[in-house]
């Protein structure tokens, strides 16, 4: 008999989850046109979106003559594009990219792509916290301040599944008693909230069933990252590494990027070409990457952006640049340089660590001997 | 290439003799339940520094002794009466140096140092001909075993300083001069077991001076070094 209650313990328990699985997945599919491609990906409002971050960057000036400057780089939020390095002689590069265009929360628009096993012709949407549970009628209730209701109701579902036409300053608007729900305010990591999308008829003065709702969870992040904790050692060096820390409190970091100036002043510097995804913890940049010859001095910044993107990595908010890192071009010599002789067969046994073309005879030295120790040993 | 299969060309055709070397009982031995013994393998961890006779390397890389990690695989090719055996030794191994670049117009002999850190890694790989003398630990209860070694030494190097690697090898006379104890007489039973079970006839520490003159282009090479470590005999 114990063996029977502990198989009806099992079984209720393996039955648990398909009853909550029930709950309808939805998701915001796009934000201002860019569409995720990724499902497990999370859903950010960040500080462009909420019109937080100054003014959208000009593009970048052309290079100076020469073999052409390099393009300047776009603004990100309030920064303006950058101009090409100058050349010597011949056409001038082109001009950056425009900076992100800033949005206002009435701008930035969004589309919601409903589970589709149970499409509806219309959907009344609300907002509520994290597990606000809106689905139950005591939350949203407006003492709870919890959920609250969006305007436009019922919304229409197109045949794609898509529920469109919808901004940011929706979800501002909706309120609980008289208090917003959602808020262009965030900590670091942002500030979680879902969209509930009943189906077909207004949720009303009862429970709403799991397979009549859905969740579409999201989060609003409008601080950007500290900036990274740099290592601010100065270096003489051929190939500067730059190296620099874990975030400080933590954060969700998607990309370092790295500024350059020939002064120590964050204001001048620019935007390199170079970037390092967020498990990096240092990157290598050789001086004739900076155009630093030999004795020039200069300094190196870095950025950080968060994960608040939709399908641009650098999309996301980007923190102020860090300290600097004062870097000097120097050629250096090592014992080979020194000692004047590096040469000699390069079929090493090291090599086949690398299993490069001169692992071969190593290779079958090995298989050789081997094969004759074996033969002995019979 | 062309040297290195002509080593192994050598190895090969060396090794293919073995067979009517064998002829020679290599490992005969008057204890009853003693089998042939062939074979030596060592693992021996040492000390090993690049003596160039210029402060060149001293002043890229001023400390560290590696360590250096030292396998060898003996073949004995015949036993010389109340000698011992006597065959060839393979023994390649490997050591890191690290330190710091120097700027690149420093006066000779001096380093103004830069930020730039360095690595220099060696390999060296060594063709002996081994002489074990192990009649004490064979005809009397002493069991001390001594070895020489004289061969030619290869030392492979490459050294990174932060723009790509540098290659090269040295190489030149080697020699080594080996202490060993058995350790069969702790438990000669056991030993005995090892070897009806496994092969392995004893089981030693040791103790080795050795040196080489790799200088045959960068000066690689270490006058005097010195290993420690255990072996084994099947």
């Amino acid at each position: 008999m114990p063996f029977v209650c502990l198989l009806s313990l099992a079984a209720g328990l393996l039955a648990l989850p398909s009853v909550s699985s029930a709950q309808l997945l939805d998701a915001i599919s796009s934000i201002n046109g860019e569409v995720f491609v990724d499902d497990a990906q999370t859903r950010y409002f960040n500080a462009q979106n909420c019109g937080l971050d100054g003014t959208g960057g000009s593009g970048g000036t052309g290079g100076l003559g020469g073999q052409g400057g390099t393009g300047g780089q776009g603004g990100i939020g309030g920064q303006g594009g950058i101009g090409g390095q100058a050349g010597s002689a011949g056409q001038g590069g082109a001009g950056g990219l425009a900076g992100a265009v800033l949005k206002s929360p009435d701008e930035t628009t969004f589309q919601i792509r409903l589970d589709q096993s149970n499409p509806p012709s219309q959907v009344f949407l609300w907002v509520g916290t994290q597990q606000a549970g809106c689905e139950q009628v005591a939350n949203r209730n407006e003492t709870m301040g919890i959920c609250g209701e969006l305007s436009g109701n019922p919304r229409s579902v197109g045949t794609d599944f898509l529920v469109s036409d919808l901004t940011l300053q929706d979800l501002l608007d909706a309120t609980s008693g008289g208090d917003p729900i959602v808020t262009c305010e965030s900590g670091l990591r942002g500030t979680p909230y879902e969209i509930f999308v009943f189906r077909d008829t207004a949720p009303g003065a009862t429970d709403v069933d799991p397979g009549n709702y859905g969740v579409a969870p999201f989060t609003v992040d409008v601080e950007p990252p500290n900036p990274p904790r740099i290592n601010t050692g100065s270096q003489r060096q051929a190939s500067f590494n730059i190296t620099w820390g874990d975030p400080d409190p933590a954060d969700d970091i998607q990309l370092w990027s790295f500024w350059f100036s020939r002064t120590d002043d964050p204001a001048t510097a620019t935007e390199l070409d170079l970037t390092s995804e967020l498990s990096a913890r240092s990157r290598s940049i050789g001086a004739s990457r900076l155009g630093l010859a030999d004795g020039e001095t200069g300094y190196i910044f870095m950025t950080a952006f968060d994960q608040a993107f939709v399908t641009d990595s650098m999309g996301g908010n980007e923190s102020d640049l860090s300290a600097s890192v004062e870097v000097t071009a120097v050629a250096v010599a090592g014992y080979c340089d020194r000692s004047g002789d590096c040469g000699g067969c390069a079929a090493s046994p090291m090599t086949l660590w690398g299993r490069g073309a001169s692992a071969m005879p190593w290779i079958l030295g090995a298989v050789f001997g081997g094969i004759l120790l074996w033969r002995r040993r019979r | 290439m062309t040297r290195v299969a002509s080593a192994l060309v050598l190895v090969v055709a060396v090794c293919l003799s073995v067979d009517h070397a064998g002829a020679q009982a290599i490992g005969q031995s008057d204890r009853s339940g003693w089998s042939p013994e062939g074979y030596l393998f060592s693992f021996g961890v040492g000390a090993y520094r690049p003596d160039p006779g210029s402060p060149d390397f001293a002043v890229v890389y001023p400390s560290g002794q590696g360590p250096l990690l030292l396998p060898e695989f003996d073949f004995f090719l015949y036993r010389i009466p109340y000698l011992g055996p006597i065959g060839i030794g393979v023994a390649g191994g490997w050591a890191s140096y690290k330190g710091s670049a120097c700027e690149a117009d420093s006066a000779p002999g001096t380093c103004t140092p830069s930020t730039q850190g360095a690595t220099f890694n060696l390999f060296p790989l060594n063709a002996y001909a081994v002489l074990r003398l192990d009649v004490l630990a064979r005809k009397t209860p002493v069991p001390f075993v001594f070895t020489g070694k004289v061969g030619f030494a290869s030392v492979f190097f490459n050294e990174d300083i932060g723009s790509g690697k540098q290659r090269g090898r040295s190489h030149g006379f080697g020699w080594g001069a080996q202490f060993a104890v058995e350790l069969n007489f702790i438990n000669p039973r056991r030993a005995n077991a090892l070897d009806e079970d496994w092969g392995i006839n004893s089981s030693f520490f040791f103790f080795e001076v050795a040196g080489n003159d790799a200088n045959s282009r960068a000066p690689v090479g270490d006058d005097v070094y010195f290993l420690g470590g255990v072996g084994l005999t099947f």
